[in-house]
């Protein structure tokens, strides 16, 4: 059994990949969602951006990147500093902040695989079929309303 | 299974020990240059093979392992690992910052002191390590271009490292090798390194220094730093100044106890190891021990132990003693000249290679130089491969593993150093110092 059989949510939220930060958070703050999948004008996945990667573009580099300064109580807020970065990163085009963590699933993955990439992340992952189309968004909760319902009828 | 007395060499295919010991010898060493393979791995190969063909017997290539060397570094870096979770490192990296209200050249000078400071009595990579990132976050709040400090922070880590015996890995072999002590090294090495340090800064605040500056709301947002926020462990923290400034005590008195350094780096690990694991169950405690040995930097001591095995190997050879040879040749054995070829030439190699494998091998040459130059006279030359060894490391991005964990640390961070630009002010600024050294140990020992 493959994700083929799930009914995944259609993608009806996407951005082009040259949209910006900025408009990427305003959608995310209006439709209240955490991920927007990037697609190409023929349909092509070209990655998720996330609310996570935003933010994460906010922290100083240094606490960021592996082996930097691990805990920024001594600080402090530094309001500033973060709205130096919001502002220095609202006009980068949303492909460069793709979230990395979240990888695409095909089609054809089958369901044992794309429960453990689920159990990896807290983020839905796109579904695209053989020509790297998205078809659509898997969330852990459609593949356990799937089992459940499986487990009831069997 | 083995017999002790067995020292007659009986090389493989009745080869020549030389030739064998030397193409053994030539072939590691390319192959660590070429950096494709690991360095711990090429060297134990080497090793292996040098024992293999016969050229040395096991019993001696275990001779030819410095363990005062290993036990030295691997003390030193039990110690580091546990020290550093305190945050003791930014404490001091945001004090100094503040001190000079968060004005960047002064946060230059400072972050420059501190760094020196540390490596001096510390390794130098775990020093950059730490310093490192807290600089980028200084300069990210000021909103200034963080290059200049890094190239200060890279400068003052090889600087400082040349001051003490356990500054510096070249140091920390000259040292055991030849038995020179903790003090010897602070009264000759420190104050060259001071005045190179004070020197090395006036370029900088041409080039850099005296064009920067940063908005005033930056820096108060720097000066709203908390640096008491950054001690993460207080009881962690107050064993392990205790047990660091223990161990430096026990560095400077090492010599007049009878004592090898190796033996009060160790004793010092064991003892923070202990203040560490006390009350604490048979569990957590081999999990603790476990995590403070997994911080040990392997490759490195496996390095050594792999080098130690191979010069061994030449040396018995004969090589080290034609290379001696050579060398006296090329300067009439004259020891003022000798010294400044030794100095010169151990800085422009170590600034494009790896300064450990040129300073094992260098050790047996100028030891036998001896009945040359007057055993009397040595000191003067260990001092000027000392000097050349670990201020050269500054010549290029590669002269120095400081330097590469700087640069890879900036890279990750988006402000990557790049190896041409790096070299080309990094350079000329190490010859000066080198211009420095020959100034002082003429001055001094000539």
């Amino acid at each position: 059994m493959t994700v083929r059989v799930l009914p995944v949510c259609p993608p009806t939220l996407t951005l082009p990949p040259e949209a910006t930060v900025d408009q990427a958070m305003s959608l995310m703050i209006q439709r209240q969602v955490n991920h927007i999948p990037l697609c190409t004008a023929d349909g092509r996945l070209a990655g998720v951006i996330s609310s996570n990667a935003i933010l994460r573009a906010l922290l100083p580099a240094s606490a960021r990147v592996e082996g930097g300064v691990g805990d920024l109580n001594f600080v402090g807020d530094a309001l500033p500093m973060l709205l130096d970065h919001l502002r220095r990163n609202a006009g980068r085009p949303a492909s460069e902040l793709v979230d990395a963590s979240v990888q695409a699933v095909r089609q054809d993955t089958p369901l044992l695989e794309a429960a453990n990439r689920l159990s990896h992340t807290s983020a839905p992952l796109p579904v695209v079929d053989e020509r790297g189309h998205l078809v659509g968004m898997l969330s852990r909760r459609i593949l356990l309303t799937h089992l459940l319902h499986k487990s009831q009828t069997a | 299974m083995h017999g002790a007395a067995h020292t007659a060499t009986e090389v493989i295919l009745g080869l020549s020990p030389l030739v064998v010991a030397l193409t053994v010898f030539v072939l590691t060493y390319a192959v660590i240059v070429t950096e494709r393979i690991n360095r711990a791995i090429v060297a134990l190969l080497g090793a292996g093979v040098m024992i293999l063909t016969g050229v040395l017997h096991q019993n001696e290539a275990f001779a030819g392992i410095d363990f005062n060397t290993i036990g030295l570094l691997t003390g030193m870096m039990v110690i580091v690992a546990i020290t550093q979770k305190s945050g003791v490192f930014q404490y001091v990296a945001v004090k100094a910052a503040k001190l000079v209200k968060a004005d960047p050249w002064g946060l230059m000078v400072m972050l420059a002191l501190v760094t020196a400071l540390f490596s001096a009595l510390l390794d130098n990579v775990t020093t950059v390590l730490l310093i490192a990132p807290v600089a980028l976050l200084i300069t990210d709040a000021l909103r200034i271009n963080p290059y200049p400090f890094l190239f200060a922070i890279i400068f003052a880590s090889n600087i400082g490292g040349t001051a003490t015996l356990i500054g510096d890995p070249p140091n920390i072999m000259i040292g055991s090798a030849v038995g020179l002590t903790f003090n010897q090294f602070v009264v000759n090495l420190a104050p060259v390194a001071l005045v190179v340090l004070a020197l090395t800064m006036l370029p900088l605040w041409w080039f850099w220094g005296r064009k920067l500056s940063a908005d005033q709301d930056a820096r108060d947002q720097v000066m709203a730093f908390d640096e008491r926020q950054a001690i993460t462990d207080v009881r962690l923290l107050k064993q392990a100044l205790a047990v660091t400034a223990l161990t430096i005590t026990g560095f400077v008195f090492a010599h007049s106890l009878g004592l090898e350094p190796a033996t009060v780096a160790m004793f010092g690990a064991a003892l923070l190891l202990l203040l560490r694991a006390a009350g604490h169950d048979a569990e957590h405690q081999s999990e603790q021990v476990h995590k403070s040995f997994a911080e040990v930097e392997w490759v490195t001591i496996f390095f050594f132990v792999g080098l130690f095995v191979v010069v061994a190997g030449v040396e018995k050879a004969g090589a080290l003693k034609i290379a001696a040879d050579a060398l006296v040749q090329f300067t009439g054995g004259e020891l003022a000249f000798t010294a400044y070829v030794i100095l010169w030439s151990s800085a422009i190699i170590s600034a494009v290679v790896d300064n450990i494998p040129f300073v094992a091998t260098m050790i047996p040459v100028i030891q036998n130089l001896g009945p040359v130059v007057g055993a009397e006279n040595l000191n003067t030359l260990w001092w000027s491969l000392a000097l050349g060894a670990c201020l050269g490391g500054n010549g290029s991005l590669v002269g120095a593993s400081a330097n590469l964990v700087v640069a890879g640390f900036a890279e990750r961070a988006g402000a990557p150093i790049r190896f041409l630009p790096f070299m080309l002010a990094a350079f000329p600024l190490m010859l000066a110092g080198i211009a420095v050294s020959s100034l002082y140990i003429g001055w001094r020992y000539l």
